[in-house]
């Protein structure tokens, strides 16, 4: 008799990639659009990852914003089984409400598994304004959550007007806010981060000492400094490319 | 007492081609039986952590035994089963408890044990300076803080997780993560040295840590009663069985394999387990030791049997109220008719969300007959509650499912 036999369990452990999306009134037209359209394309490409990585499998979850908050399904779900329903662009940006909601989903009893049998999760903010809530309260009850300290999290800064020291305060650093100012390189910046960031996440182990969110940060710099309309603070956009908004 | 351990290379290590980093240790002597665990951590700023993790095993284990022979023993006399938090647990929680006379004997046992450990990986720092392989692959603020005898605690740094048994006292101490699990004479399983919620995901508490005296948690018993089983395992092993109970089924399996074949079996089957394990689980390096009392060992086989049964009967719940759910869920939809994208898409997903349950339920009957037949071959009688897929009338049967149960495994009197 094997140890290891039919009787004895070892489940595959979990990454589980949160997509917080901005679906305020300003984000309407070409921008959600364009939100709809990269996320439906990437999720195909975040399957390929869970199923070629023996590290982890990699689940979903997807949280919207504007005069409240609304999950779009009541668990993460597989990424080969998430079917993106297209969201919808009205109302305010309630920033603040959307950090309450993730810190609640952001345990035992809400999203996550036990920690041993997890990766930190990934999470991705993407904004094209700034909080009409109590963002300050929002943030401050999440950043005590241990899963969000150890998450992965990028936000995606969608033109100037979106408020990049508020992105800045959520991800805990500068270098981890892209601003993209055109339709193309919101999709590109889109389908590069929530690549990048669940086939370094779901790894058992990064490079050297550097940390997932380092490793992350430092890949998509690199990955998106060519994307004309994309910049971010590691990698200021050059003089010859477009970093004006253009969202027609 | 008797012991089996084993420490293997874990598979991200072979990958990367770094060296085994755990350590286990165990000495069984007359009445004195200690059985240390430590893992180095595996970050490049930590790149002697596999000699620390021995040193830390072995001055442990030095320590244990001073610290033994030199008590007053009596100072345990009578207590019963006491945990201790780590300090910094107790401060954080304004929760903090005025040292008892074990207490203090314990913190110095502590103190004695960073102290012998310093000092020890000190001199060995002197005595072997960096390799050329270390040259090469060391950041160079760390060569230039080796090179200053600055941070060896980091170099060198890892956990430690210790069990100590006497004829008249048991104690347990963990700086770290990784789990320690003990069994009693009726074969419940339990986790007798509390949790340090610091350790969380890849963060843990270290003995290189400058307030790691502050970071041991304990526990202690000298009420006459001592554990059938403890096992110590690294961190490597809890990570690849995500849940709690999923581990104590594979240390319920070596258990079984000590009382039902032998001792070298079991070592043998575990030293092949370990690197199996690191592959399909964590991928760390995995150390496992196990020290039980031989002669009460097969006496408790059928309630670890009737422990495994119970916690697929467990599970198998679970997910028949899943199942319910589904279909109320799913009869929820129909009844309203389907007419918006949404209603189609959460209508699929019940559907396979329900064929799925189905799957994993199948797979829990499976082991649920194997154990029933394990536990009593003469009067096996396969499970069957009468939730199943062919059932057109399901969704009326879930109502019932209470109903409907075997009757649970019972301890015999």
């Amino acid at each position: 008799m094997g140890l290891l036999d039919d009787v004895v369990s070892v489940p595959r452990r979990t990454m589980t990639l949160f997509f917080l999306i901005d679906t305020s009134g300003s984000m309407q037209g070409n921008k959600i659009g364009a939100v709809n359209d990269a996320v439906v394309n990437v999720l195909p490409m975040l399957d390929e990852i869970s199923v070629s990585n023996p590290d982890a499998e990699i689940k979903v979850a997807a949280l919207e914003f504007s005069n409240g908050t609304r999950w779009l399904y009541d668990e993460p779900k597989l990424a080969s089984d998430f079917v993106w329903q297209d969201v919808q662009a009205s109302g305010l940006t309630s920033l603040g409400a959307a950090c309450l909601e993730l810190n609640n989903k952001l345990s035992r009893s809400g999203f996550m598994q036990s920690a041993s049998g997890s990766f930190a999760p990934a999470i991705i903010l993407l904004s094209d304004g700034g909080p009409t809530d109590d963002f300050v309260s929002g943030l401050s009850k999440l950043k005590g959550n241990n899963w969000f300290k150890a998450a992965i999290k990028i936000a995606i800064a969608i033109g100037d007007d979106a408020d990049k020291d508020v992105l800045t305060q959520f991800t805990g650093t500068n270098e981890a806010v892209f601003t993209v100012h055109n339709i193309d390189a919101l999709k590109q910046v889109i389908r590069i981060v929530a690549v990048t960031s669940s086939q370094i996440g779901s790894k058992s182990s990064t490079a050297g000492d550097v940390s997932k969110q380092e490793q992350v940060i430092k890949d998509i710099t690199e990955a998106t400094k060519d994307i004309d309309g994309a910049q971010s603070e590691a990698a200021p956009a050059p003089a010859s490319t477009d970093n004006y908004d253009d969202w027609d | 007492m008797q012991e089996i351990h084993s420490t293997c290379q874990g598979e991200s290590h072979k990958a990367t081609n770094k060296v085994c980093q755990d350590y286990s240790y165990v000495e069984i002597t007359n009445d004195l039986t200690i059985a240390v665990v430590c893992d180095g951590h595996g970050g490049e700023r930590y790149f002697r952590s596999d000699i620390g993790s021995k040193v830390a095993a072995e001055v442990t284990a030095e320590c244990m035994r001073l610290f033994i022979e030199g008590i007053d023993k009596n100072i345990f006399l009578g207590k019963p089963f006491t945990q201790h938090n780590a300090l910094s647990t107790e401060v954080k929680n304004n929760d903090y408890h005025k040292g008892t006379e074990v207490e203090k004997v314990m913190r110095q046992l502590f103190s004695s044990i960073i102290y012998n450990w310093r000092e020890k990986i000190l001199s060995h720092a002197i005595a072997n300076p960096l390799t050329e392989n270390e040259v090469a692959v060391v950041p160079q603020k760390a060569q230039q803080e080796f090179a200053n005898n600055v941070g060896h605690e980091k170099t060198y740094g890892c956990t430690l997780m210790c069990y100590v048994q006497t004829a008249d006292y048991w104690l347990a101490f963990h700086i770290g993560d990784g789990k320690c699990i003990a069994f009693d004479e009726e074969g419940r399983w339990l986790e007798p040295i509390p949790w340090d919620d610091k350790c969380f995901l890849n963060k843990t508490t270290s003995l290189c840590d400058s307030s790691a005296i502050d970071e041991f948690r304990f526990c202690y018993a000298s009420d006459g009663s001592f554990p059938l089983s403890v096992f110590l395992g690294s961190d490597g092993i809890d990570d690849s069985f995500g849940e709690t109970p999923n581990m104590i089924n594979f240390y319920v399996q070596i258990l079984k394999t000590i009382a039902k074949s032998s001792v070298e079996e079991a070592k043998a089957s575990l030293e092949e387990a370990l690197p199996e394990l690191s592959k399909i689980g964590s991928k760390d390096d995995m150390s496992v030791v196990c020290v039980f009392d031989e002669n009460r060992l097969s006496d408790v086989v059928p309630q670890l049997i009737g422990w495994q049964r119970n916690n697929i009967k467990e599970q198998i719940d679970a997910i028949n109220s899943k199942i319910q759910s589904l279909y109320e869920k799913k009869k929820i939809i129909e009844d309203k008719q389907i007419k918006e994208k949404k209603d189609k898409i959460d209508f699929d997903y019940t559907v396979k969300d329900i064929d799925r349950s189905f799957k994993i339920k199948e797979s829990l009957i499976s082991k649920y007959d194997k154990f029933s037949r394990e536990l009593s071959p003469e009067s096996f009688v396969p499970y069957s509650d009468g939730i199943c897929p062919e059932n057109k009338d399901l969704e009326e049967s879930t109502n019932d499912i209470t109903e409907q149960q075997p009757v649970p495994y019972k301890e015999e009197e």
